[in-house]
């Protein structure tokens, strides 16, 4: 099982939170991907490698 | 999925979200959804009294798309098992975004702590006034400011006139932070009591186990035992220990590490389900 967190891409409280999720799973050898963004313009910009994850 | 509709569409609208999170769906992917916020709403010039409904209709789809819930308020769980009362929806108040600590410190100085953005903060010094400077000096206390430099020129004004019992920091790292906030009394804020659980400057004060000083005038007199509403008549180190305990203690609870087992437990029974 593969688990990624997603955050809005705008930085502010709920980024870190999610970015503290991520790296205290990975701290915890959890399988885990950072996904910022997932609006319209950041699958503009990764939409190769967010195809590929989902 | 972190959810806060701002941080997705400029004004916290993201209908697109909503598609990719069907999409997802379509190919099995199971959604966990950490609810920051649901909806806004205000006076009617501003934008979210227009888009308040339209706000709703996304986090209530967003809702029902989800395998499991958490979220960080008991009136937000309410609403939201409202929109999906077919799923587990957990409730743990926001954890500290500055670190935490796993021993109490009972070593504590005679400092209070204000921090944070600088919108809070200016609000908070608004809040409390000069009384806060004359308890400083009645009491011997430095005040600690740590954040972005507050430009109001009042504020400034009266922290010119104080100097000697206001120290300002500016932005620090988290260790630096966490330095500050192990060894302070009390810390400050300006914030809303019904919605202290999504506040994650009252979270680092209770990761730290400082004695909150949550100011809300609208809530008059208010008693617990996990902050305070003002800064007592007599400050006593028995007081602010007993409530930095009490509020440390309670911290436990939601900790990043309770947070993080929480989120785990769900999406291995998902993972489950799916197998």
């Amino acid at each position: 099982m593969t688990i990624y967190i997603i955050v809005p891409a705008k930085r502010g409280g709920v980024y870190d939170y999610g970015k503290l999720l991520f790296e205290t799973m990975k701290n915890n050898q959890v399988e885990v991907e950072f996904v910022e963004g997932f609006s319209k313009d950041f699958q503009k910009k990764k939409s190769n490698q967010q195809m590929l994850y989902f | 999925m972190n959810y806060s509709g701002y941080g997705f569409a400029k004004r916290g609208a993201p209908l697109q979200l909503i598609a990719n999170l069907i999409k997802m769906k379509g190919k099995g992917v199971k959604i966990g959804t950490v609810f920051h916020e649901l909806y806004a709403s205000g006076p009617y010039y501003s934008s979210a009294f227009w888009l308040s409904g339209l706000q709703k209709f996304i986090a209530s789809s967003i809702a029902k798309l989800s395998d499991f819930i958490l979220t960080n308020r008991e009136q937000s769980r309410e609403w939201l098992k409202k929109q999906n009362n077919k799923i587990n929806i957990g409730c743990l108040s926001v954890f500290s975004n500055v670190g935490e600590t796993d021993t109490f410190n009972i070593q504590k100085e005679k400092k209070i702590i204000i921090f944070g953005t600088s919108e809070v903060r200016q609000r908070t010094y608004q809040a409390i006034g000069e009384h806060l400077f004359d308890w400083a000096q009645k009491n011997n206390f430095l005040i600690e400011d740590i954040g972005t430099k507050i430009s109001n020129e009042a504020l400034r004004q009266i922290f010119i006139k104080n100097n000697h019992l206001w120290k300002e920091y500016g932005r620090l790292s988290t260790v630096e932070i966490a330095d500050h906030l192990q060894n302070a009394s009390y810390g400050l804020v300006s914030y809303p009591i019904n919605y202290i659980t999504k506040s994650g400057i009252f979270a680092a004060y209770c990761a730290f186990g400082l004695c909150p000083v949550v100011l809300d005038k609208s809530m008059g007199a208010y008693k617990t035992d996990i902050f305070l509403t003002q800064l007592p008549e007599h400050s006593t180190v028995e007081l602010s220990l007993s409530v930095g305990k009490n509020a440390w203690e309670y911290y436990r609870h939601f900790s990043i590490s309770k947070t993080v087992d929480y989120l785990l437990t769900q999406a291995n029974a998902q993972s489950k389900n799916r197998n």
